[in-house]
């Protein structure tokens, strides 16, 4: 195990694929070196469902945050998490859990690269700089908007 | 005088390589355009098989398609291309083994995959996982009217193997299979996110040459558990055919090292009879079995080449070494 992920900083509903998701997210990040995260010092501002969302790294001198989250697609919802620099600005972000087959498009990386460089500075700015998908209108949507919307909570409660 | 009579074979080989192959295209295409079924299917089948014979560009592409995990990130595209000549290397009316010969810069040659086809074979293998290969027999009504495909590596080791059945349907004749195999070359140093590929190989003829279209799964495969599948992949490699002139340094390098990998396909077939399972070490004194190989010039002392095969070979329990760990 290369990860040392302190479940007990997750609250009681985070289940086995959840916590692999966001192992494999954490590895991929870092191209499989150990790292450690950590519920963030104001974690308790960000908790949803019981389950803290927001969490810290810290990496050759460097610090990371790792923000998981959730919205909803056209039937369900969706788990998607981001990663972001020491300066709150978005590096990746992924979509981790999808639960159904409409709207699947969303985890294109061409997609989701396009929140990389939003930050707690510009996420106002987030809808229009955003290509929609045909086909997966109601995912990209709620996922813009929910990104947008943590942003926005970082920017003033951080 | 030695050199005397190696022009003379290489000119008989010469004209024996191009009269094969335009009387094989010709004959093919006739046949094929003329499916009054003249012919007995049997030869059909033979002449598709053997009009893969030849000069070739080769045009390489594949491209990840689909994967069940959303959070699965599809590689990049890989293409590539190639200048081959595909030579016969052994013919009976139930047997057509055919060289790949790589031609680099129009003179560097370098032994390729094989293929073996073989009418109605009963013995038959399937890569498992770990570099490791089982063998079992299918009986003669499972095989009926079938053609085995026996794909080889570099060195003449196995790398994966299918029966199926020719089909000559509007005047195109195609056979498909699906087969578990190793990584392949192109991702086999890559990628540690899967280990067996179940390779969906359709042979086309065409009027230019031959397409090789695959439906790949790149499956995760652990003991007692069913299979994962992490992406499927498409795979279009289109083989052009070529004057068979551009392809006379291959021909003149074949006839200079064909009997020496002769005694190697040999060797490897001693080994495969006596097996049912067969595992490979990857090196072995830090070299892949092809290094130990190629330009050796002991290649024809059939008592090394079987040596350094059996290096090679792994117990069943052994974890295969992947480095120069393992020594002989």
């Amino acid at each position: 195990m290369l990860f040392l992920f302190p479940l007990a900083l997750f609250g009681q509903d985070l289940n086995e694929r959840q916590e692999q998701k966001i192992d494999k997210f954490i590895q991929d990040f870092f191209k499989g070196q150990q790292v450690q995260a950590e519920a963030h010092p104001q974690a308790e501002g960000f908790v949803a469902n019981g389950m803290y969302r927001l969490f810290q790294i810290e990496h050759e001198g460097h610090a990371y945050y790792l923000y998981w989250g959730q919205a909803p697609s056209m039937k369900n919802i969706f788990d998607y998490a981001l990663m972001l620099d020491e300066n709150w600005t978005i590096l990746k972000a992924k979509v981790l859990i999808y639960r159904e087959q409409h709207g699947r498009q969303i985890g294109a990386a061409r997609w989701l690269k396009q929140f990389e460089g939003y930050s707690i500075r510009n996420y106002t700015e987030l809808p229009e700089g955003i290509d929609g998908i045909s086909g997966a209108t109601i995912s990209t949507t709620n996922m813009v908007k929910a990104v947008q919307s943590v942003l926005e909570g970082l920017s003033t409660q951080i | 005088m030695e050199n005397h009579y190696n022009m003379q074979d290489q000119a008989q080989q010469r004209i024996i390589f191009q009269a094969t192959f335009l009387l094989g295209i010709l004959l093919f295409f006739n046949t094929v355009s003329a499916i009054g079924q003249a012919l007995p299917k049997k030869e059909l089948d033979r002449q598709a098989i053997k009009s893969m014979l030849g000069c070739y560009e080769v045009a390489f592409q594949y491209t990840e398609t689909s994967a069940p995990e959303i959070d699965y990130e599809k590689a990049y595209d890989y293409t590539s291309q190639a200048f081959e000549c595909a030579q016969l290397v052994e013919e009976t009316e139930d047997r057509i083994v055919i060289q790949h010969l790589l031609i680099i810069n129009d003179s560097t040659i370098i032994k390729h995959w094989r293929q073996d086809w073989i009418y109605e074979e009963t013995q038959q293998f399937t890569y498992h996982k770990d570099n490791q290969w089982n063998f079992f027999e299918l009986t003669p009504e499972e095989v009926k009217g079938q053609w085995t495909q026996k794909v080889y590596q570099v060195d003449d080791s196995p790398r994966y193997c299918g029966t199926a059945t020719w089909v000559h349907v509007d005047g195109r004749s195609e056979w498909y299979h699906k087969a578990d195999s190793p990584l392949p070359r192109r991702e086999y140093t890559k990628r540690s996110d899967y280990n067996v590929m179940k390779r969906g190989n359709r042979v086309i003829i065409t009027e230019e040459g031959w397409l090789h279209e695959q439906d790949n799964d790149k499956v995760i495969r652990e003991d007692g558990k069913e299979d994962v599948l992490l992406v499927q992949e498409k795979g279009y490699n289109t083989y052009v055919r070529k004057d068979s002139e551009d392809c006379q340094p291959a021909l003149d390098w074949w006839a200079e090292h064909q009997e020496a990998w002769a005694g190697v396909r040999e060797a490897w077939d001693e080994i495969y009879s006596s097996r049912d399972a067969l595992k490979l070490h990857i090196k072995v004194d830090g070299k892949r079995l092809y290094q130990h190989l190629f330009y050796n010039p002991k290649l024809k002392d059939s008592a090394y080449v079987s040596k350094i095969l059996a290096s090679y070979i792994a117990e069943p329990n052994e974890t295969p070494s992947s480095s120069s760990d393992k020594t002989k």
